[in-house]
């Protein structure tokens, strides 16, 4: 291959390999850090995306300079200017737009992404007095997790679904009929604790960041890996921070293994619940590396081991 | 045939309502017609008799069944938000379009063989009869053009 040619890939190569080494230690890293120890997890986990992101803006930066120095040396045609041309733009153009396009759309998500799911499920503003308890309950458990009460929207659907929307000071719960009429009261407050955890936890915004970063790294294949990673941490910790609002992990795992069951038959549209944080946004039953909810059976036992120590903590009073 | 169902979804070598539709939307359609207006614990209720099923299966195949045009719910907001579910069909109205659609699919797509098959099956002799049903696939026939 000409030199001239390489001297233009290489500098994305490297960049690309140092980033899946980057990725690949914090994979493996992970193993050494406790399993309960979500935010730790969450930070070691977007830093090879933040790293990926600069080194290759970085280096695009560095062919753009470079590639207007060399104009002299294409137009003399020392080298195949068309070849040039084509793996130039096509390296420099594709990062700076994998990156345009990342910020847009964690820009579009993060502010308009409540409107779109709204739209996309139809979904209707519910009254205070037509559900007058679970404002209740939402009012009582924001107090708790000290955030501002989320809006409550219907979804007009017998499947049950729960999930969350927007920013942390503007925040929605949807759910559905389908929802409000299988799980009991108290199976909905540890559910509702675990949307309000996410608002708590800025989920929304982490997600989003999560997401933008790895389609603005299209050349670091692991991030595939990380992102849905992040999702999975993210849901463990509102896991957990929702037995700590509730004081009630048996309903949470009650409510978790009746959503699930919903996914016992194949549903339509599960496409649509991937725009905002929801319980699940695919099958629960299925656990897996690309799957951003974590496996149900996980999810349990780690609640299973909540119960056992709040017991504990109970006996020991 | 119903919204959402189709002809080429028949299965012949099924029983009763699986010939059209899935198990379990078979078992909750039939709850729906024995029970009229119904929550979902009722229909749930009525399947569980029948087979190991969580509410939440039944209420996401309910909105399966809602999507098929086969069943209609109403927003209730006495006792807690809640549907109502009845049947939108009833099982004469259901079968009759399951037949009439089949037949209809049939006859359009393997014309002479399904009336020769339904002459010989129903027995029938009567030229008049054979001409009749001649008539109605050309009938048919000129529709699809």
């Amino acid at each position: 291959m000409n030199n001239s040619i390489l001297i233009l890939i290489m500098p994305y190569l490297y960049a690309t390999l140092l980033s899946l080494i980057m990725s690949a230690a914090v994979i493996i890293g992970l193993k050494l850090v406790r399993k309960q120890a979500y935010k730790i997890r969450t930070m070691m986990l977007v830093a090879p995306l933040l790293g990926s992101v600069t080194i290759m803006v970085w280096v695009s930066s560095l062919c753009f300079i470079h590639r207007l120095s060399n104009i002299y040396h294409l137009v003399c045609g020392q080298i195949s200017l068309e070849s040039v041309r084509f793996i130039c733009t096509s390296l420099v153009t594709l990062a700076f737009a994998s990156f345009g396009l990342a910020v847009s759309s964690g820009m579009i998500t993060y502010y308009s992404g409540d409107k779109i799911a709204i739209h996309l499920f139809h979904a209707k503003p519910l009254n205070q007095s037509e559900v007058k308890e679970i404002y209740e309950t939402i009012n009582s458990l924001s107090r708790k997790a000290g955030v501002r009460p989320p809006k409550l929207y219907l979804i007009e659907r017998s499947t049950p679904i729960i999930l969350t929307v927007g920013r942390r000071n503007s925040p929605t719960i949807m759910v559905s009929v389908g929802l409000l009429e299988s799980l009991s009261s108290k199976e909905l407050a540890a559910s509702l604790a675990h949307e309000i955890s996410h608002i708590k936890n800025n989920d929304g915004l982490i997600r989003t960041l999560a997401s933008s970063l790895k389609f603005a790294t299209p050349f670091n294949l692991l991030g595939y890996l990380i992102e849905p990673a992040i999702y999975r941490e993210r849901e463990f910790l509102a896991d957990e921070a929702s037995v700590a609002l509730t004081n009630e992990p048996s309903e949470l795992i009650s409510a978790l293994i009746k959503i699930s069951e919903a996914f016992a038959v194949k549903t339509k549209g599960v496409f649509f619940y991937g725009l905002a944080m929801g319980f699940f946004l695919e099958s629960p039953l299925r656990g897996g590396l690309f799957n951003k909810h974590p496996p149900l059976e996980e999810r349990l036992n780690r609640l299973l081991q909540l119960k056992n120590l709040a017991e504990k903590k109970k006996e020991c009073k | 045939m119903s919204r959402g169902i189709r002809w080429t979804e028949f299965k012949p070598y099924e029983k009763n309502l699986v010939k059209v539709l899935g198990d379990l939307e078979a078992d909750i359609l039939e709850a729906l017609w024995k029970l009229k207006v119904v929550h979902v614990r009722d229909i749930h209720r009525e399947v569980a008799q029948k087979r190991k099923v969580a509410v939440t299966t039944v209420a996401t195949v309910l909105d399966r069944l809602f999507e098929k045009g086969l069943v209609e719910r109403e927003l209730k907001s006495t006792g807690g938000l809640h549907y109502e579910y009845r049947p939108s069909i009833t099982r004469k109205q259901f079968e009759n379009t399951i037949v009439r659609d089949v037949l209809r699919g049939l006859f359009e797509t393997f014309g002479d063989s399904a009336v020769s098959h339904l002459i010989n099956r129903a027995g029938i002799k009567d030229k008049q009869k054979i001409e009749e049903f001649k008539g109605y696939l050309e009938k048919l026939k000129q529709e699809r053009k």
